[in-house]
C-alpha cells in the first residue's frame, strides 16, 4: 500500500498553566492528546467537535505554527517534525492554512494583489513582474475574484470575498494539503454554499487534500471523505463519512448528530440530550473524557481510558461499549 | 382576532445618513399568536434583528426612526408610547434574549443581582421576596447549584450557563412575549439543543409567546409554528412552518433551503444564490431580489411586487404568484 500523503501519529500538544499557588504550582492543559490519523492524497478529512476540543490547535500543530509537544507528522514520506531551517521552509510549501476569521487574517495595509503575491514573493518563483501579476490574476480567477479588485484593500470586501482572498493566497503556490480551520463558520448560508463549492472545485482541479475543521456537522458531511470526531483533545471516532453518519458508534458522536437542528424529511431519531457543558481541558475527567456526560457511563469508564480501536472497515472508535 | 398577542402592521423603520433615507424595515406586517412561536429567518442585513428591536422600542436612535406603521402589543401602540411607558413594558410585558450573553450581561454584577434588579424594577416586592423568586427562576432554567450561580459573575459561567441566566432574567417577570434574537448562534450544537428544548419547555409551562430570530433553517423547522422569511428589509414569504418547507414559493426561500448541505442524502454541488444581499443605499428599483433571481423578467426589474396570498395562510412577495404571470 502506498504511503498516505499525511500520517499523524500520537500528536500531542500540552500547555502548562501557572495555578497561582505558592512554589510554582502548575497544571497541564492537554489541548491535543494523542491524535493519530492518515490522510490520502486528494481526500478530505473532516474534523468536528465543539469549542475547546482542540481541533484548531491540532490544525495549527500539524503545520507547526504551534510546535507539537510530541508525536510524528509524516508528510509525503518525510518526517515533518524533524525538519528545521531551509528544509522546514521547503516542506511547509506543501501545506497551507485557511483561517476562520476573514477579517482578522488579512493584513489591512496590503492590497489584495500583494496579499496573494506574498507567497510567491518569498520563494521568488517568477522571473519578471509581469509573470508575477499573471500568476496572481490566474488564481484570482480560479477563486472567483473580480480582477478589477487587484489593487483594493481587504476592508473593501465582504466576508465571502475575503474568504476567497484567503483561498487564493493558499493556492498561489500550489500546495498538496490545505488545512481549513472553520472557513465558512462566519458566513451566511448562501455565501457558505459558494465557498464550499469553490473548495470542492479546487480540490478536483488541483488534486488537493483538505483537513476541514468545523463544528458544523452537515457542512463536514458534505465536503469530507472521512470524518474524525474530537472531544477534549482526544479522537473519539474516526470513520468513513457514510458509516459515521449512518452508524455512529461513540455515544458522543450519536449525541452530536442528534443535536443538529434538522430540516423536514431528515431522519429524526429521538434527541439525545447531553447534560452539562464540556469539562474544562485544564481539569479533564479521569478515564474516558466523555464519561461525565455519557448516558451509558459505567464504573470502568471513569477509570480506564478507552483506546481508539478498529471496529469495522475504516471505522475506528474509542469507547468501552464497542 | 383577539388572540394575537402582538400585531405589527406596515412597520417602516429607516436610517437617515449621508445616503439619504435607508429603509431597514420596509412595510413589515405580522402577528404573533398567544402561546405560539413565530420564526423570523434571513441572512445578515435582512432586517430581522431590526424588526425585533423596533418591537422592543430599542432601535438605534436618533439615526433610526420609525416612519410608519404600528406595533400593537396588549392593545397599545408601542410606536406612540412615551419612553416611561415603554420602560414599564420592556422586561415585564415583553422580554428579550440576545445572541451574545457575555456582552448583554453586566460584567460587574452577580447573576443574582441582575435578575433581582429586573424583578424589583417591575414589581413592588421586598429584597427577600425578589431573591426567592430569582432563585426559583435560576432553578427553573435547569442550572445546577442555584446558590452558587446566584453569587457568580458572568465571566465565571460557560456560554450555555450565561444563556440560561439570560433566559431566567427574561422570564423573571412572566412576560407575555419572549423575543429571542439568535439565542443559540454563539453556542455549541449540544448546548444549542439544550437551550432550544429549554425554551420550548418554558413556553409550554408559562404559556408565553415566542418570537425567534435566527438564520438557521433547521432551528426554524424544529421550533416555529409560523415563519417569516425576510430579505433586504421586506417580508418575502410568510407561512405555517410545515407549509413553508413543503412548498417554498419565493425563489429566495427555496434558494436558502437548497444552499444548506443536506444530511440525509449526497449532493455533488450545493445550490447557490448568485450575487449578495444589496446594501440599503443601493437597493434595486424593482423587486429587491430581482438581480439574484433565476426567474426575473423585465417586469421584476421595473416594479416592486406586493405581498399576495398564494394559498390559505401562505403569503409571498413575488410576481410569479400573481395572475398574469406566464412563466417565462
Amino acid at each position: 500500500m502506498a504511503e498516505p500523503l499525511l500520517r499523524v501519529s500520537n500528536l500531542k500538544k500540552y500547555y502548562s498553566l501557572k495555578t497561582g499557588k505558592l512554589l510554582g504550582g502548575k497544571t497541564t492543559v492537554k489541548a491535543v492528546d494523542g491524535i493519530s490519523f492518515d490522510l490520502e492524497a486528494g481526500q478530505t478529512l473532516g474534523i468536528v467537535g465543539e469549542s475547546g476540543c482542540g481541533k484548531s490547535t491540532m490544525g495549527k500543530t500539524i503545520i507547526r505554527l504551534i510546535e507539537p509537544t510530541s508525536g510524528i507528522i509524516m508528510l509525503d514520506g518525510e518526517d515533518f517534525t524533524a525538519l528545521s531551517g531551509q528544509d522546514l521552509k521547503r516542506a511547509r510549501r506543501k501545506m497551507k492554512l485557511i483561517f476562520q476569521d476573514p477579517f482578522a487574517s488579512l493584513n489591512p495595509r496590503m492590497t489584495v494583489k500583494d496579499i496573494i503575491g506574498e507567497n510567491i514573493d518569498i520563494d521568488h518563483t517568477y522571473a519578471t513582474k509581469a509573470e508575477r501579476d499573471d500568476r496572481i490574476r490566474e488564481v484570482m480567477e480560479q477563486s472567483g475574484l473580480n480582477l478589477d479588485y487587484m489593487d483594493r484593500y481587504p476592508h473593501e470586501f465582504s466576508g465571502g470575498q475575503r474568504q476567497r482572498i484567503g483561498i487564493a493566497r493558499a493556492i498561489v503556490l500550489p500546495p498538496k494539503l490545505v488545512i481549513c480551520d472553520e472557513p465558512v463558520s462566519a458566513l451566511d448560508v448562501s455565501i457558505q454554499a459558494k465557498i464550499i463549492n469553490l473548495l470542492k472545485k479546487l480540490q478536483k482541479d488541483m488534486g488537493l487534500s483538505y483537513i476541514f475543521i468545523s463544528h458544523d456537522l452537515s457542512v463536514v458531511k458534505h465536503i469530507s471523505d472521512r470524518v474524525g470526531v474530537m472531544y477534549l483533545g482526544h479522537m473519539m471516532e474516526l470513520a468513513d463519512k457514510r458509516s459515521l453518519y449512518s452508524n455512529p458508534l461513540n455515544p458522543y458522536t450519536q449525541a452530536l448528530i442528534s443535536a443538529i437542528p434538522k430540516l423536514p424529511g431528515e431522519t429524526t431519531q429521538d434527541k439525545i440530550e447531553l447534560a452539562g457543558d464540556i469539562p474544562s481541558p485544564a481539569n479533564p475527567p479521569t478515564g474516558c473524557c466523555f464519561h461525565t456526560r455519557c448516558p451509558y457511563a459505567k464504573p470502568i469508564c471513569a477509570e480506564v481510558r478507552p483506546e481508539l480501536k478498529q471496529v469495522g472497515d475504516d471505522h475506528w472508535c474509542a469507547c468501552h461499549r464497542v | 382576532m383577539s388572540d394575537n398577542i402582538l400585531q405589527v402592521r406596515d412597520l417602516c423603520m429607516s436610517f437617515f445618513n449621508k445616503h439619504g433615507e435607508l429603509p431597514a424595515v420596509n412595510h413589515v406586517s405580522f402577528d404573533v399568536e398567544r402561546g405560539k412561536t413565530l420564526g423570523i429567518v434571513g441572512e445578515s442585513g435582512c432586517g430581522k434583528s431590526m424588526t425585533s428591536l423596533c418591537v422592543m422600542g430599542l432601535y438605534p436612535q436618533p439615526q433610526g426612526k420609525i416612519v410608519g406603521g404600528s406595533i400593537l402589543f396588549q392593545g397599545r401602540d408601542m410606536t406612540k408610547l412615551p419612553p416611561r411607558e415603554l420602560h414599564k413594558i420592556r422586561g415585564k410585558g415583553m422580554a428579550m434574549i440576545f445572541q451574545e450573553p457575555m456582552t448583554s450581561l453586566n460584567p460587574v454584577l452577580t447573576i443574582g443581582d441582575q435578575i433581582m434588579e429586573t424583578i424589583r424594577l417591575h414589581e413592588h416586592v421586598s429584597r427577600q421576596e425578589a431573591k426567592r423568586r430569582a432563585m426559583e427562576m435560576i432553578a427553573m432554567v435547569g442550572i445546577p447549584m442555584p446558590e452558587k450561580i446566584f453569587a457568580s459573575c458572568p465571566h465565571q459561567l460557560s456560554g450555555g450557563m450565561r444563556q440560561r441566566a439570560m433566559i431566567a432574567m427574561a422570564l423573571s417577570c412572566d412576560p407575555e412575549l419572549l423575543i429571542c434574537d439568535e439565542p443559540t448562534t454563539a453556542l455549541d450544537v449540544t448546548v444549542q439543543s439544550q437551550i432550544l428544548s429549554l425554551i420550548n419547555r418554558l413556553k409550554a409551562q408559562t404559556g408565553t409567546s415566542v418570537m425567534l430570530i435566527t438564520h438557521d433553517m433547521g432551528v426554524i423547522n424544529e421550533m416555529a409554528d409560523t415563519v417569516i422569511v425576510m430579505y433586504a428589509g421586506q417580508i418575502v414569504e410568510q407561512a405555517a412552518t410545515a407549509d413553508l418547507f413543503a412548498h417554498p414559493t419565493h425563489p429566495y426561500t427555496s434558494g436558502l433551503i437548497q444552499s444548506i448541505p443536506p444530511l440525509n442524502r449526497e449532493v455533488e454541488e450545493l445550490n447557490v444564490i448568485p450575487g449578495s444581499v444589496p446594501m440599503l443605499y443601493e437597493l434595486p428599483k424593482g423587486c429587491l431580489f430581482a438581480p439574484r433571481c433565476p426567474y426575473a423578467t423585465a417586469r421584476c426589474a421595473a416594479e416592486r411586487p406586493d405581498i399576495v396570498t398564494a394559498s390559505e395562510g401562505h403569503q409571498v412577495r413575488c410576481f410569479r404568484c400573481m395572475p398574469g404571470w406566464e412563466g417565462q
